[in-house]
């Protein structure tokens, strides 16, 4: 993306009609690690690709409970992501307290949507650099939302959002008929298989990938290394029967900010 | 700060049947000791499956009753098609009871809340007071009420109650209050709610005797 005169602030319009600063907080989430959502009849399922900055260092957490009943996947600034999932969380609390039972997930996305806006016309507070794909199962059923810094939001049935992410969105394109009758153990499969087209070389593994699964009468859990175990072996033998050969374990080079290549 | 309330209705009795809640209330408005206002509704449609009764302050309800069409309003504009149940509507105004007896400013009113928890498939009762006390029960009553009718209510109460064995057990709770409180009426309001269907009755006139010796000849 090149510079450009009306750059300056978020309260400035280029002629084209685009706000920059908007877009170069788009652009944040673009480069964050991987991050996808599918849903079925009864369940959503979240996965993320981890990214560790140092080979001493634990991979980055991007998926988060906010409440039983719903959670979040991220792309983009964690710590700006860390900010709106605290927002989210004590919203979530509130309301149970003042009504009795747990949030509507669509109505905190539009709050959080609205959270996105406000920094989109304001002088004094710069964009979130940060995507959220928040899973929710309410009364009416399993929802995946996609929340993104303009303070625009959508309801999807399966997305993709960050590095790579247009490999996992193509594969969920192509599966999507399969996904409302799924069961919840096909439906993390799907999950694990799109965030493979967008790990692309690298090898999924307990450590680097995040998983989470919410729907009726589940709730949100971000799943454990163990829990995890067996799906990954299940992926990585089909990878390796695929592949006709011997799948190396890679992890993806780092520049020196300890962003990805 | 409030210190006492000036427009006031009486006790209001509910308890749940099998499938439904029902509340009942006179329709008197009481200025202290005269009887003033005669057809004060005193139940109403909160929401599109909840019923709200109230005693103590008129215009203080009267207040309530805005939020509640604002509360509705809102739900309306969030075009999810999810709108306040009972439970919904029972704990929100109990945290806004509290919250103005905080600020030694109360809503003077004991609210009575009755419907179908969809969100549960199950009918729902419950009440706050005036200072955010809340809780759900069985059968409930406020004012003069929880001393006189719930003993009755309470010994009546099974939970395969029919709707028309949960009305005679209301209404004979109705006719002791009228006997004995000194600031109720004869004419009363019944409402039930049951599962996608709620009905405010129009009012009644209950028969009452009062033809005794002890009244008609008083002893010298």
């Amino acid at each position: 993306m090149n510079r450009s005169n009306y750059d300056g602030d978020v309260a400035t319009w280029s002629p084209e009609g685009k706000l920059f600063q908007v877009e170069y907080a788009r652009e944040a989430v673009k480069q964050g690690s991987a991050a996808l959502g599918l849903t079925s009849k009864t369940h959503v399922v979240l996965a993320a690709l981890k990214r560790s900055h140092h080979e001493l260092s634990s991979h980055t957490e991007k998926v988060f409970e906010i409440d039983s009943n719903m959670g979040i996947a991220i792309a983009g600034l964690t710590s700006d992501a860390r900010a709106l999932a605290t927002y989210m969380r004590v919203e979530c609390l509130n309301h149970r307290f003042n009504h009795g039972h747990p949030m509507i997930t669509g109505r905190l996305v539009g709050q959080v949507a609205t959270k996105h806006q406000q920094r989109t016309m304001s002088v004094s507070s710069r964009p979130y650099g940060v995507g959220l794909l928040v899973a929710g199962f309410d009364r009416n059923g399993p929802h995946l939302y996609e929340t993104d810094p303009s303070g625009l939001y959508t309801e999807y049935h399966a997305i993709a959002i960050g590095s790579r992410s247009q490999s996992a969105r193509t594969y969920m394109e192509r599966h999507l008929d399969s996904f409302p009758e799924a069961s919840m153990e096909e439906l993390i499969h799907h999950a694990l298989r799109a965030l493979q087209g967008s790990a692309n070389e690298t090898t999924l593994t307990v450590e680097n990938v995040s998983l989470a699964v919410v729907g009726k009468g589940v709730d949100f859990k971000v799943w454990s290394k163990s829990e995890m175990e067996p799906y990954i072996a299940t992926l990585v033998a089909e990878r390796g029967a695929a592949q006709g050969e011997e799948v190396i374990v890679e992890d993806i080079p780092l520049d020196e900010q300890g962003d990805e290549q | 700060m409030t210190l006492y309330p000036t427009v006031t209705g009486s006790s209001v009795v509910a308890c749940k049947y099998n499938g439904g809640v029902i509340i009942a209330c006179d329709t008197l408005g009481s200025y202290g000791s005269l009887a003033k206002f005669k057809d004060l509704r005193r139940v109403v449609k909160a929401n599109q499956s909840t019923l709200m009764a109230f005693d103590g302050e008129v215009s203080d309800f009267q207040l309530v009753e805005r939020y509640l069409r604002d509360i509705a309003q809102e739900d309306g504009f969030h075009d999810d098609g999810i709108f306040q149940g009972p439970k919904d509507t029972l704990t929100h105004f109990s945290r806004v009871m509290y919250q103005r007896r905080s600020k030694m400013n109360p809503l003077w009113n004991n609210l009575v809340v009755g419907g179908w928890e969809d969100s549960e498939d199950r009918p729902f009762l419950g009440t706050t007071d005036m200072i955010g006390t809340m809780y759900e029960d069985n059968v409930v009553a406020t004012g003069l009420g929880m001393h006189m009718a719930l003993p009755m209510l309470r010994a009546g109460w099974r939970e395969d109650l029919t709707e028309a064995e949960a009305r005679e057990l209301i209404l004979e709770t109705m006719k002791v209050l009228f006997y004995r409180d000194a600031w109720s009426l004869n004419r009363i309001v019944v409402a039930t709610c049951v599962k996608g269907d709620m009905k405010i009755d129009e009012p009644m006139e209950m028969e009452t005797q009062w033809r005794y010796q002890a009244y008609i000849k008083p002893p010298q």
